[in-house]
């Protein structure tokens, strides 16, 4: 099939002008989207970071804490407190079990799925006797 | 002519496919925009919500400074912490023991320093 002048030059250059603007756009999304995607891996971290926060707010709790002379020590929690049953923090999501060595256990909330546990000495009279605190939620 | 035409026909396609191509650019824009103004106010109503809760787990007083830059829109209400970036905010609530107190409070920023105070059972932003 003969061609005609115009399909020979104009054609050419109209593409040559597409692939420019095809290319251009390409380059600009791709280098936005490069500058873009670190942000997906912080996403499901909310839940451990509130359990960590939870368990830092336990271990300063006067509530079950030991105290003497009006200084409580940290981490160190009280039997008898502890037998009470009360916790002075108020939330639903989390429910933790602390348990000694000597085989008593104590626990708030219905611990069912263990996440995490950390050591922690428990105050019996005058004797101190070392546990975990399990955090389940 | 035939070759005419077709150039018309071509540069009119191109430039339907050429518009859609920006609109859709322009949206994945706006939409990293907006999901990275989302993302941190999130993680710095995080960050600074874990701070809080570790401040209050202490009975020590303290007088805290973070640098915090630009980004300062924080303010502590109703037992949460909003945090305000660009055109989001984040609101997470505040784990404290019932006894510690978190008084309603914005943050000044002065000097892009965002200051965290805790007397007795008393937290409050400055």
């Amino acid at each position: 099939m003969a061609r005609m002048k115009g399909q020979a030059y104009v054609i050419p250059e109209t593409l040559i002008d597409i692939l420019q603007l095809l290319t251009f756009v390409a380059l600009f999304v791709g280098t936005f989207l490069i500058f873009t995607n670190y942000n997906v891996t912080i996403k499901s971290s909310l839940e451990d970071r509130e359990a960590f926060d939870f368990v830092n707010v336990i271990f300063g709790d006067r509530c079950i804490l030991f105290e003497k002379d009006g200084n409580f020590f940290r981490s160190i929690f009280e039997v008898e407190k502890l037998r009470k049953g009360r916790l002075c923090v108020n939330q639903n999501k989390f429910s933790i079990k602390i348990e000694d060595l000597s085989g008593n256990v104590f626990s708030f909330g219905d611990c069912k799925n263990e996440k995490y546990s950390i050591p922690v000495v428990l105050k019996d009279n005058e004797n101190y006797i070392l546990g975990k605190m399990v955090i389940c939620y | 002519m035939k070759g005419t035409l077709l150039t018309y026909l071509l540069q009119f396609f191109s430039g339907i496919i050429i518009l859609a191509i920006i609109l859709m650019s322009s949206t994945i824009i706006s939409y990293h925009i907006f999901q990275k103004n989302w993302i941190n106010s999130k993680l710095q109503s995080e960050v600074l919500t874990s701070i809080l809760s570790s401040l209050s787990s202490s009975s020590l007083d303290y007088n805290v400074a973070i640098r915090v830059g630009g980004e300062c829109n924080v303010s502590i209400l109703g037992g949460g912490l909003i945090s305000k970036i660009g055109n989001d905010e984040y609101t997470t609530k505040i784990l404290v023991p019932e006894y510690i107190q978190l008084k309603d409070s914005k943050s000044f920023c002065r000097n892009g320093l965002l200051y965290i105070h805790k007397k007795g059972d008393e937290i409050w932003l400055e």
